[in-house]
């Protein structure tokens, strides 16, 4: 039976070369549309805890609830601060950064800009000394990052593009510092920064924190502390829980207290899961697309061969046989169509995974459908993804191919070889 | 000895708009090597009739029996059987399977076949199997093209290829239904008298539908249907 199922694939050449390249179509669409969706998911990841929450960050009581609105009276003190730096060192947490952040109006002037005008942002100042909470290797700059002492500010590079402005000029920073007093400088710009998190990007204007020290007088006070467990996005989101409990232990004493990523970014999470049912839904249809795609091929290629079923039930053949042989067949016509379909689907989504996809002329600003990505999407191939499509696809194929068999040879023969 | 009978056989086919009865009442009798044909205008259930014989179709009343088996008798396993090893069938338009050789196709009607089946027709091995399809096809006047494909075959070439396929199991009947429809006047004689022959040496009982003369010629009794009666 094996060698006569063979024998249906092989001569059958042309059938199966459309049969098999339908359901390789099918295969290929979904490993892009899911390596896509998950590229896009995990960029959206990797930008949040790269460049704006890290994994973890670890404020006075109080901040948290109020993070929105940028608090000024629930500071962490330089006292609180180096001891909560000599627990971090001692308790391995080696990466982490000390951080003043507050929201600061920018204002620019004609000559050298265009126009005038102001622009809301987030100041974000940063020990330069000790960065490694973050990971900013990625990004591109133009001009000079942050470092200590350094009297500068680095624009986002959206941000920078709104005012027209250029490394050099000279802004004016009008922010609140410690007490809540109004305090307004000159400053220049020393760089301009692209992560590729869109939301930093287009809002946040980076300082050394020595430098934002001095002008705000903050005696050494910081509103927050960034941790990062680990770069790794994937290992990030499986022990970031677990991790931020034993860092929430090892400052208690210290009367400050530790959250998540997951829960800084909570309302970003939640659009994206909202809107993630967008994609769900996208994904659904790719899948139902799929299945109704192998199984119609199935259906027509069987169906095409009524005459043949026919013919070997008035040879004496008996159903469970013709179900075998075909269902069979299908299944390895199914096989080839899986195999080429999985190669060529993984080949086209490492190409996107390493050159990304510029879609912004499909989906318009990225920040609409939920995602921290600029509009180039880059896929990522998952080779657990990939071996459940494989595995779908091989099982549509059979089921396909029985349930084409059992309905091409129901009824009497005679109907059968007179059906068109 | 008689090989069919039957008893008030009728068809009815349920269309959407009308019930066609394309047999009614039909009560014959046919022996044990008879050579003979099924005639009538078109239209007039021949094609129905053999396809009762060879259980293609379900009777809507009357019963079949064949070899001393009524139908009405059977259940599924035992109809499949009876295709098996008692029925030989040939169709106008050949109906070989196309992805296999000549021989490949004849082997496909011994593919079936319990062991004890195969027993019977002193088949024990595969090489046994192999020259039992050979044979059958030398006796079609096939020897030395087993190994093409139908499509590299002349019509009638095809037709002797599914005749081989009827006859290697060595049924009780061979029911043939306009098999010289599709030929020309040389290859229809070929095959009438292929089956004659085989008729004469190994007395199979042999039944034609057809309205074509040359077909009426070669056989030694018409049973004519008119409207899905007797006449
Ligand atoms: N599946 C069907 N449904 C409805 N009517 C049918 C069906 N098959 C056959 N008939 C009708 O039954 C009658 C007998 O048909 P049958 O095919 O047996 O005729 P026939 O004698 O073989 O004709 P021909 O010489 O044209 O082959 C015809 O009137 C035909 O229209
Ligand atoms: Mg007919």
């Amino acid at each position: 039976m094996l060698k006569l199922a063979f024998r249906g694939v092989t001569r059958y050449k042309k059938r199966t070369i459309i049969t098999a390249f339908a359901i390789g179509i099918a295969i290929v669409f979904s490993i892009f549309m899911k390596s896509l969706l998950t590229g896009v998911a995990l960029d959206s990841d990797k930008n949040l805890i790269w460049n704006d929450t890290s994994s973890a960050k670890i404020y006075a009581p109080g901040y948290f609830e109020e993070r929105d609105y940028y608090p000024i009276d629930v500071l962490i003190t330089e006292e609180q601060g180096n001891a909560l730096e000599q627990k971090l060192e001692e308790n391995g947490f080696t990466n982490y950064t000390k951080e003043f952040v507050e929201s600061a109006q920018i204002m620019f002037y004609e000559d050298p800009f265009p126009t005038s005008g102001s622009i809301t942002a987030v100041l974000k100042a940063m020990d330069s000394s000790n960065t490694s909470a973050y990971k900013f290797e990625d990004s591109q700059i133009e001009g000079d990052w942050i470092s200590n002492n350094v009297d500068g500010v680095v624009l986002g590079s959206k941000l920078s593009q709104d005012m027209n402005a250029e490394v050099g000029y000279y802004v004016t920073i009008q922010t609140k510092g410690k007490g809540g007093f109004i305090q307004a400088f000159d400053i220049p710009i020393i760089g301009i920064i692209s992560t590729g998190d869109p939301v930093v990007d287009a809002s946040t204007i980076f300082f050394d924190y020595n430098t934002i020290n001095d002008y705000l007088e903050l005696d050494g006070y910081s509103t927050n502390y960034s941790v990062s467990y680990s770069m790794n996005i994937a290992k990030v989101k499986s022990i970031s829980d677990s991790e931020t409990a034993i860092l929430n232990n090892l400052i208690v004493p210290l009367k400050l207290e530790a959250y998540s990523w997951r829960e800084i970014a909570d309302d970003i999470l939640q659009l994206q899961s909202s809107k993630g049912g967008f994609s769900n839904i996208f994904l659904f249809f790719t899948f139902f697309i799929a299945v109704v795609g192998i199984s119609n091929t199935m259906l027509m290629a069987i169906s095409e061969r009524k005459n043949e079923i026919a013919m070997l039930k008035t040879l004496g053949y008996n159903n469970k046989f013709i179900k075998r042989l075909f269902t069979l067949e299908g299944t390895i016509i199914g096989f080839l169509g899986v195999f080429c379909g999985t190669i060529v689907g993984v080949l086209i989504s490492l190409y996107y995974q390493i050159e990304g996809i510029d879609l912004s002329s499909f989906v318009g600003d990225s920040e609409s459908i939920g995602y921290r990505i600029n509009s180039v999407m880059h896929a990522f191939v998952s080779p657990t993804q990939v071996i459940l499509i494989i595995i779908l696809g091989l099982f549509v194929s059979m089921v396909a191919a029985y349930f084409a068999v059992r309905r091409t040879g129901r009824g009497e023969i005679a109907e059968m070889f007179r059906r068109i | 000895m008689s090989l069919i009978k039957t008893y008030n056989l009728s068809k009815v086919y349920k269309t959407q708009s009308e019930d066609v009865h394309a047999l009614i009442d039909i009560s014959i009798e046919i022996k044990k090597g008879e050579l003979l044909a099924i005639s009538g205008p078109s239209g007039s259930g021949k094609t129905t009739l053999l396809n009762l014989f060879g259980l293609l179709d379900n009777i809507t009343s009357g019963d079949i029996e064949l070899d001393n088996v009524k139908y009405s008798t059977l259940g599924k396993k035992d109809k499949t059987e009876i295709r098996r090893n008692m029925v030989g069938m040939i169709f106008q338009s050949y109906n070989l399977i196309p992805v296999l050789s000549a021989s490949e196709n004849v082997e496909m009607a011994l593919n079936c076949l319990s062991k004890e089946q195969l027993a019977a027709l002193n088949v024990n091995n595969k090489q046994d199997k192999k020259e039992l399809c050979y044979k059958a096809l030398k006796d079609v006047g096939l020897e030395n093209l087993e190994n093409r494909r139908p499509n590299e075959l002349s019509g009638g070439q095809q037709q002797r290829i599914s005749i081989a396929r009827a006859i290697v199991k060595n049924p009780k009947v061979l029911l043939a239904d306009e098999p010289t429809a599709n030929l020309d006047k040389t290859n229809s004689l070929h095959i009438l008298e292929l089956i004659s022959n085989l008729n004469e040496t190994k007395d199979l009982t042999c039944i034609y539908s057809s309205h074509d003369k040359l077909v009426l010629d070669h056989v030694k009794r018409i049973i004519r249907l008119e409207d899905g009666r007797l006449c």
